[in-house]
């Protein structure tokens, strides 16, 4: 649910384009300065402006990000990946895994002062599916959803077709978070334009004008915060602003000069600046969910050979490439999902399977690849070694720099490079291409069943671009969804991690890592599970 | 008064055929874009089913044939109905209208400064020394060939970044005004320059200025009453282009110094393929540059009493 944020915008196809702006982040930055101190206020700079601000329709990261401080969730999931009681005080799962039974703490009232009860849970799952929403996201969260029953004023059960394990996490992200049902009515389009957000959270959505920034104000009244959150009772910060300013250099200077107190992605080529100066800090995190890799049809014509896919596999020099490309922003990845991704990463692939152009070159030979062209590439049968790749937009950086890294092996790469998204996600859904490069934040190892399970092909709305048809990782897979004890979840989906490496099915590149520099006199400006920062906990030196 | 209504009907039939123009070219190139445009309204990060994606079809009226699209696009359009955007899911003309003013804003004082910096300029480098020419014309050179990107960046480098003069984007501070304006209005300004230098040194050497001389009026005078007059005219024809570049401008300046606006929208809408908003843009556009016609050929009149033969006012 991170990277979601530029990866939507073109799609998924600009998931193809892989320079995909890495999610914001806040490690934490609170060190010394003195007790915490209530009051102030500060501004934060982001690289990008919602389109639509209702998370319940909205797929984008950056909505997630801003609404998050005025809504709240039925559940929290802390940095660490725990789940923790919310605006539910506890639940009970039933019915082998298809019922969740919400007990609402008591007290809790929206901005506008009417209560958060059992009838405004319902009143939001119903919003989130109903079809007027035209929701992106939150109702695909939802997966096997059936229906939602007040069971009496604060109990609330929600019922799913099939055992749905995913669903706490998802109930712990802002696109399943809750707002006021009055404000609901207001319609799709109200909602939307981000003037009319009511919700529980710790601040209250002020003033916003669109292109330059969102106010926020503290709800005096909050008293619901999670254990996790790090603080407990109404916000420090009296108030705080979200300034927009998509130019990078802009967006930094105005970090370096004071005139914002934190800024998110300044471009890797600043991040030094930005550590130099002794006003500022920087603090950043690896987003969770699936990292940025190369999914290779398994069915095309020439990766339908195992043999070929992993000399590509090994062909890479990743290592290299994503240090010289990244400069530190960025991580090598081992495995499909990221390291920050709670109870599910499997860390026993580091390593597994390093860059060894040897082996990639007698793959390739045994294949039958032994020809070579004039400008290098490898051929067969009179057919040149080229690997289709499609791009929306520009080729990135990155893909340009794996291109050259295969040029050495023989293998031509085609950044098959276009900006028209239809035209590329026809050749999605026709699974004419040899590999997608893509990635997508979410804080939960299912996002591994879009990508893995058989039924998710890209013209029903997965994304499941190896085309993979493996029985056995959709065995693992649907174990998981099932399965409430995280230890069978975690070891079901280490097993397709592995599985999904040993077939060569994915060559995972790079885990992106989300930034943010910080002026030392804001504290406590630290990064939730999503790796996007969290304003409830943080607080400001007096000026 | 009979041909002076002919006249306006004239005019307006014609700015209704080149907005309808514009309309229907909007329509038809995003026609031409292959593939399904659901697509477009979800993008690929998106969790959507079947029955999802039918629900968005008919909620822009994608299931309808396309002379029907056509027509009813058209009968909105008549109607200031531009449509839903489909990435912000708002009315396109709200959105626009809500954006119009900030925009408005900037272009209004660009051009102030713009017009006021080229004839000041103007008037100060066309006398008979020829060396402030040159000086000017190498900094036109300069100012007309430097992306406003880059300009825009190196003015807030310099004044909010190191001196912290001014603020570096809009908070609702007139002070944040100041540097987008300037970056609008100097690569402007220096054409302007350019041309109107030419003409006022033509008209400086027309046998009225010998007269205007021969009266006994200041220098000064001579060529900002009476030779300005002349050089204004060329400058006028330039309208077009001028509307187009404070638009285009205002794309960039809007992004570099993160102000609300026109531009920003724009931008926004292109990278997420928001064609109901690309469209809505496109009319707007054409809206501006017939409204910017019929105030330059009026400004035309006012500037050239020759030109005003047919309403019996004689020529000078």
């Amino acid at each position: 649910m991170q990277l979601r944020r530029t990866v939507r915008r073109a799609a998924l196809l600009s998931a193809l384009v892989l320079a995909a702006v890495p999610a914001c982040s806040a490690g934490g930055s609170s060190s010394a300065g003195g007790a915490p101190h209530s009051g102030g206020s500060l501004v934060y700079a982001t690289n990008q402006e919602p389109d639509c601000w209702d998370p319940h329709t909205s797929a984008q990261d950056i909505t997630a990000f801003v609404q998050r401080p005025v809504f709240d969730s039925l559940v929290y999931q802390a940095p660490n990946g725990d789940l923790e009681p919310w605006l539910a005080e506890k639940w009970t799962i039933g019915d082998g895994g298809r019922s969740y039974v919400f007990t609402l703490r008591r007290g809790v009232t929206f901005h506008d002062g009417t209560p958060v009860d059992a009838a405004a849970v319902k009143a939001n799952l119903d919003h989130i599916t109903a079809r007027s929403t035209r929701s992106q996201y939150a109702a695909g969260l939802l997966g096997p959803y059936r229906d939602t029953t007040v069971k009496s004023r604060y109990v609330v059960e929600v019922r799913f077709t099939r055992p749905y394990a995913p669903f706490l996490q998802a109930a712990g992200t802002t696109y399943l978070g809750i707002e006021s049902p009055a404000s609901l009515k207001a319609g799709a389009d109200k909602l939307c334009a981000g003037t009319t957000a009511v919700g529980s959270g710790p601040f209250k959505a002020a003033s916003y004008v669109r292109g330059q920034q969102r106010g926020y104000t503290r709800n005096a009244a909050y008293a619901w915060a999670p254990s996790g959150a790090g603080h407990s009772g109404p916000a420090r910060l009296s108030s705080f602003t979200i300034r927009f300013i998509t130019e990078d250099a802009t967006r930094v200077g105005a970090l370096t000069s004071g005139q914002v107190d934190a800024a998110a992605e300044p471009p890797a080529q600043q991040i030094g600046t930005v550590k130099r100066d002794a006003r500022l800090s920087v603090v950043s995190k690896d987003v969770p969910g699936a990292v940025d890799a190369f999914y290779l049809n398994t069915r095309s014509t020439l990766f339908s050979d195992i043999r070929v896919r992993r000399a590509f596999q090994h062909a890479v020099d990743l290592d290299t490439v994503v240090r010289s490309v990244f400069q530190g922003t960025a991580s090598r990845a081992w495995s499909a999902l990221s390291p920050t991704t709670p109870h599910s990463y499997d860390a026993s692939l580091k390593n597994s399977w390093p860059y060894d152009p040897k082996l990639a070159a007698r793959l390739l030979d045994q294949a039958g690849w032994t020809g070579r062209d004039s400008q290098g590439y490898r051929t067969k049968n009179g057919r040149t070694l080229t690997v289709v790749a499609p791009v929306y937009g520009e080729p990135s950086l990155f893909s340009q720099a794996v291109q050259g890294s295969l040029k050495k092996a023989g293998i031509e790469l085609d950044l098959a490079a276009s900006t028209d998204a239809t035209e590329v996600s026809t050749l999605l859904d026709k699974g004419k291409y040899d590999l997608v490069e893509t990635s997508w934040a979410r804080a939960d190892g299912d996002i591994l069943g879009h990508f893995f399970l058989s039924s998710q092909t890209s013209e029903g709305g997965g994304h499941n671009f190896s085309r993979l048809a493996d029985p056995q990782v959709d065995t693992w897979l649907e174990q998981a969804e099932a399965a409430q004890d995280p230890e069978a979840r975690e070891a079901a989906y280490a097993k397709v991690q592995r599985r999904t490496i040993d077939q060569a099915v994915v060559v995972p590149a790079y885990v992106v890592r989300s930034t943010v520099g910080v002026n030392k006199r804001v504290h406590g400006l630290r990064l939730g599970i999503s790796a996007w920062p969290e304003f409830y906990p943080a607080w400001v030196e007096a000026r | 008064m009979r041909p002076v209504v002919r006249q306006v009907a004239v005019r307006l039939g014609g700015a209704l055929l080149v907005v309808w123009g514009a309309a229907s070219c909007a329509f038809l190139v995003l026609q031409l874009v292959p593939g399904d445009p659901v697509r477009a309204v979800v993008g690929a990060n998106a969790l959507v089913d079947a029955g999802q994606r039918e629900e968005i079809r008919h909620h822009y009226g994608l299931d309808r044939p396309l002379p029907v699209q056509y027509v009813t696009y058209l009968g909105h359009l008549l109607t200031g109905d531009l449509g839903d955007s489909y990435q912000l899911q708002q009315p396109v003309s709200g959105v626009l209208a809500q954006q119009l003013r900030p925009t408005a804003e900037l272009a209004l004082y660009a051009t102030l400064l713009a017009v006021l910096l080229a004839v000041v300029v103007t008037v100060a480098t066309s006398g008979r020394a020829r060396w402030p020419r040159r000086l000017s014309a190498v900094v036109e050179l300069v100012v007309v060939s430097t992306p406003s990107f880059w300009l825009g960046i190196m003015l807030l480098t310099l004044f909010s970044f190191r001196l912290g003069w001014l603020p570096v984007s809009d908070s609702g501070d007139v002070r944040s005004l100041v540097l987008p304006v300037i970056t609008l209005a100097l690569p402007i300004a220096a054409v302007l320059t350019q041309v109107m230098r030419e003409g006022l040194l033509d008209a400086l050497r027309s046998p009225f200025v010998l007269t205007a001389r021969a009266r006994g009026l200041t220098e000064p005078a001579v060529r900002s009453r009476h030779a300005l007059r002349h050089a204004a005219l060329p400058a006028l024809t330039l309208a077009g282009w001028f509307t187009g570049t404070l638009l285009s401008g205002a794309v960039v300046v809007e992004n570099v110094f993160a102000r609300s606006g026109i531009g920003r929208v724009t931008l926004q809408a292109v990278t997420s393929r928001d064609l109901p908003l690309v469209q809505g843009v496109v009319a707007l556009s054409a809206v501006v540059f017939v409204a910017v016609g019929t105030v330059v050929e009026l400004l035309c009149l006012a500037v050239d009493p020759r030109l005003r033969g047919a309403t019996g006012v004689k020529a000078a």
